[in-house]
């Protein structure tokens, strides 16, 4: 599924997202870099708060501006810089630039607007439409998203809507403007397996007919398995590993990777054994100090990873990445495989 | 986008148990609102009301400043509706007249009073920062003035006359608004949808009239309509300090003002003119209720 072009359509350097709060800095997002190319699917998991939807916020700018500071080396979309762009460039940006798609459908949707109308706003703003061609575009979106019957479901409202429907308008506003890149938040979050499933497939079909990149955040390590050319998995904050689809789960190389994967349900397992879990919680993002931040949940931690906080290194596979001492090459740990 | 059909067809035959399809026998449109918001119990009591301040020329039995000093503080009989007051006047008359002057003044204060305040208020929630701050100083600055005494103050520099106290009035009711609005549209400005809007490059202005407003209108129209009582009986305070209607002119708070040295024994002097604040404001307040309601479509459809 890699048809990846030489120039990346988003590249990411260091990016770090803070939050001024009265106690002090938060750090949401800790100096992240990854490439997105057209074509490609790049996946982002990792555990709630661990930075994933606050990184896609940055992306566009969309973080609160008198709270939130972004910060990165380089963050440029299409060969611009993001950061510097003014209001006029950021809002050719947001639409046909990059397109959102959110974690709960109900809640993204204005409840007092037609769904047709909030898929027309930005149509009629970025590509100066009339009221009559984008209301025709519009149906063919919807359309598009598998919405049956769209000349009639064009003008309800989003509590007529099922889950999954409202968040197949979601992916139509998302793509109304064909943007370069499509940043899924938690996509699938809210719906149930089967809904999730055709959500997906849409998903990849449009990735294949509009060559747009994406960026989809889950915690859902099944979906991206799934859909993903690569893998970032985030923990408080940091991309602790990054590689292939295939690599990642043939090969991880940190344990927070191995509990997320042994976290997951198994068919064969038997329905009373306990899950496994990771234990602890992630440290203070107020505070995270200089040790290995999974440390103190990790059952292989040894003295070194308090000491210095270990750095994204390569592994052997192609384009694997991990940040943990153990798997390093001269490390303590096996990697499973 | 090339083929929608195709795009269907495959989902379909590829996971068959996954149609989202909801019976297409279900009514698909809206009623009108209007037609059925017009015919709603309180539409028609205050198309009454209306009415009868507007027509009140033709069904007033006397004039609005038609002396008779012979029928003197007369309690209701059928030759007095609502008896007379100490000038011999006839209260159903001058309740008819007032009503004109009363509704006009009441709506159109209200009115100038919400178009400031929801416009200050939206943007001063939704842009937040400096604009929140330098917006809220000054409401702070209205607000720490009684409302009354603000309006006075407005009459005294722009001069007395009825266009300025309109103008007072609503002045005056513009930091109930503003408030009630930043708060809403704090809280909206944080809402999925706000930030959906924001994200396909929708412009800020648009976001607050076409989102942001919509979502706050309700609380909006229950404050006016309590408002347009409030309203009244300020312009009606300001009237009775001379800085408003004068005395031969019917207004319904004047009356009410009017009537209270003889309350003891000429009740019917101020309560007419009371009642009749008071049930135009009931009547408002249903209508404002039940716009809200034709107003949400979630509602709409019962």
């Amino acid at each position: 599924m890699t048809t990846a072009s030489s120039a990346p359509l988003l590249k990411v350097r260091n990016l770090s997202v803070y939050f001024r709060l009265e106690e002090g800095v938060l750090t949401a997002v800790d100096r992240i870099s990854f490439d997105v190319f057209g074509g490609q699917i790049l996946g982002l998991v990792g555990e709630s708060g661990s930075g994933k939807s606050m990184s896609m916020l940055a992306l566009a700018r969309l973080i609160p501006q008198d709270i939130g500071i972004i910060a990165a080396d380089e963050l440029s979309f299409d060969g611009e810089p993001v950061l510097s762009m003014n209001t006029r460039q950021l809002k050719a940006l947001r639409g046909p630039g990059i397109g959102f798609i959110f974690q709960n459908p109900l809640s993204s949707l204005n409840p007092l607007l037609t769904i047709g109308s909030q898929i027309s706003e930005s149509l009629r703003s970025h590509m100066g439409l009339s009221r009559k061609a984008a209301a025709t575009r519009t149906i063919d979106l919807l359309a598009r998203v598998g919405i049956p019957d769209p000349k009639q479901r064009v003008d309800d409202y989003p509590h007529q809507f099922s889950g999954g429907m409202r968040q197949r308008a979601m992916i139509a506003m998302a793509i109304a403007c064909e943007p370069k890149l499509i940043l899924a938040d938690e996509p699938t979050t809210a719906l149930d397996v089967t809904i999730q499933a055709q959500i997906l497939e849409l998903l990849v079909s449009i990735v294949e007919e509009t060559g747009a990149g994406v960026i989809i955040v889950t915690h859902d390590l099944g979906v991206a398995a799934n859909i993903c050319d690569h893998v970032n998995v985030m923990y408080a904050g940091q991309i602790v590993e990054s590689a292939p689809v295939d690599d990642l789960f043939y090969r991880p190389s940190m344990p927070y990777t191995w509990g997320l994967l042994d976290s997951i349900p198994r068919i064969d397992h038997a329905a009373t054994d306990v899950l496994p879990f990771i234990g602890g919680r992630p440290p203070d993002p107020m505070d995270f100090g200089s040790a290995c931040r999974f440390a103190p949940r990790c059952s292989y931690a040894r003295p070194a990873c308090i000491a210095r906080m270990p750095n994204l290194s390569d592994r052997d596979g192609v384009a694997h990445l991990a940040r943990c001492l153990g798997t390093e090459s001269s490390g303590w740990l096996e990697v499973q495989s | 986008m090339s083929q929608p059909q195709d795009m269907m067809a495959d989902m379909q035959d590829g996971t068959p148990t996954t149609v989202l399809a909801i019976p297409a026998t279900r009514p698909r449109r809206r009623k009108p609102v209007w037609r059925r918001l017009l015919l709603s119990p309180s539409a028609i009591a205050l198309i009454i009301i209306v009415l009868l301040a507007a027509f009140a020329g033709v069904i007033a039995p006397y004039g609005e400043a038609q002396i008779n000093p012979v029928a003197a503080l007369e309690p209701p009989s059928f030759a007095h509706l609502m008896g007379t007051d100490t000038f011999g006047r006839d209260i159903f008359s001058r309740v008819l007249y007032g009503g004109r002057l009363s509704l006009m003044i009441g709506c159109s204060a209200a009115a100038i009073g919400a178009t400031i305040g929801v416009l200050v208020g939206m943007a001063a929630g939704y842009f937040g920062g400096r604009i929140d701050s330098i917006a809220m100083r000054i409401i702070d600055v209205l607000l720490a003035f009684p409302g009354t005494l603000l309006a006075i103050v407005i009459v005294a520099v722009l001069g007395p006359n009825l266009l300025n106290l309109v103008l007072a009035v609503g002045i005056a009711s513009v930091p109930g608004y503003a408030r009630l609005v930043r708060s809403l549209s704090l809280s909206i400005r944080e809402s999925d949808y706000v930030t959906a809007a924001r994200a396909t490059g929708v412009r800020s202005w648009t976001i607050i009239f076409r989102h942001v407003f919509p979502n706050l209108r309700n609380s909006v129209i229950v404050y006016a309509t309590l408002n347009i009582a409030t309203a009244i009986l300020n312009a009606a305070g300001l009237g009775f300090l001379g800085l408003g209607s004068k005395p031969p002119t019917a207004e319904w708070g004047l009356m009410v003002a009017d009537g209270r040295e003889t309350l003891e024994i000429a009740w019917w002097i101020t309560a007419f003119p009371g009642l009749s604040i008071l049930v135009t404001t009931l009547v408002i307040y249903s209508f404002g209720e039940t716009l809200t309601a034709a107003l949400d479509p979630r509602q709409s459809r019962q």
